[in-house]
């Protein structure tokens, strides 16, 4: 079994983005499309179709490195997986994304209460 | 446990092999095959899972149009409102002096049509390059350019069609108990359809040979 590793890279990132940097690095080695797809679902607790996947994950390689390596087969299926790593870069991007989060909310303590 | 067997739609899995880069065309159709057959299709059945993946494959179609679609559905509901709205009626223009060149360029460029049909204007064809042009620089193939523009035509006529039928419901009515108002709306259709196709196949041949020229750029450097 081989494996093709694109590295995903850095830039403003947007909600779904950073769903979709935490969903690799959370992977690990299996983060591939499907794995992707259904971690970002479970992090954003809502339906994401796979078209908000991909485009975020061509923006990212649009950024990106990719390495030379070879393919892991499918069980039952043609194509091959391929399979993504966080840049530093991209980790950077989302630790900027989280102080920046943590910036804009300090003085508030989650979840806020407003008189009506 | 996997079938095997079980297979999406073949033309939305023809349809999504024109909507990937070239990097992701075999993977993205693989992980919505994967998903398909091991998740999706055991669950809820062939039907639904059809469906989910047609839903797929049309939410990657609509990243791709999505700003031209939007544009023209706005350009749509303004020409419906304009036109369709109750009382309106075209001025009857004999023994009016003809319009001046300038006008006439205005007319065009504003949203008039070159013929009386919605939908072939400047801006229009403006909005189907540009959309098939952006499709095609993303996925590197000439087909993409066509049925982006022709998606994109078919959003604004949508628009159009279901204002116009809001504002005037009779007019919808009429389409359907007439073969002969429906047939008229057809040719509505098929003339931008058939528009939006030609200049995104011009897009395409463009952005194809800027999608090579660029990669021979990038391999050289």
């Amino acid at each position: 079994m081989t494996k093709e590793v694109a590295h995903v890279g850095d830039g403003d990132t947007g909600l779904v983005e950073q769903a979709v940097l935490l969903a690799v690095i959370n992977l690990g080695k299996d983060a591939y499309g499907r794995a992707i797809l259904n971690e970002v679902q479970h992090r954003l607790k809502r339906d994401v179709s796979a078209g908000a996947v991909y485009a975020t994950s061509s923006d990212l390689k649009a950024r990106a490195w990719p390495a030379r390596g070879s393919r892991q087969e499918r069980p039952f299926e043609e194509a091959a997986r391929r399979y993504f790593v966080v840049t530093g870069s991209g980790a950077r991007a989302l630790n900027n994304a989280k102080s920046a989060l943590d910036s804009v909310w300090a003085g508030f303590v989650w979840p806020l209460k407003v008189r009506t | 446990m996997n079938d095997t067997k079980a297979k999406p739609p073949a033309w939305a899995e023809a349809l999504l092999q024109c909507l990937v880069g070239p990097c992701d065309r075999e993977c993205a159709a693989g992980d919505l095959l994967e998903e398909y057959r091991a998740a999706r299709e055991p669950t809820v059945g062939t039907l639904r899972a059809d469906l989910w993946y047609i839903k797929q494959v049309l939410t990657i179609l609509w990243r791709l149009i999505w700003p031209g679609a939007l544009t023209l559905a706005i350009q749509s509901l303004f020409f419906a409102v304009t036109v369709f709205r109750p009382g309106h009626h075209a001025p009857h223009r004999a023994g009016v002096a003809p319009p001046t060149f300038l006008a006439f360029v205005f007319q065009i460029l504003w949203y008039g049509s070159i013929v009386g049909a919605p939908g072939v204007s400047l801006v229009d064809g403006m909005i189907y390059f540009f959309t098939a042009y952006r499709g095609v620089r993303r996925t590197g193939l000439i087909r993409t350019g066509p049925l982006v523009a022709a998606a994109t035509s078919l959003v604004g006529f949508g628009v159009l069609f279901a204002a116009a039928a809001t504002i005037t419901p009779g007019l919808a009515m009429a389409t359907l108990a007439y073969p002969a108002l429906f047939l008229i709306v057809s040719v509505y259709l098929a003339v931008p359809l058939t528009y939006s196709a030609a200049l995104g196949t011009l897009a395409g041949i463009i952005g194809r040979s800027m999608h090579v020229r660029g990669g021979r750029i990038a391999r050289s450097a």
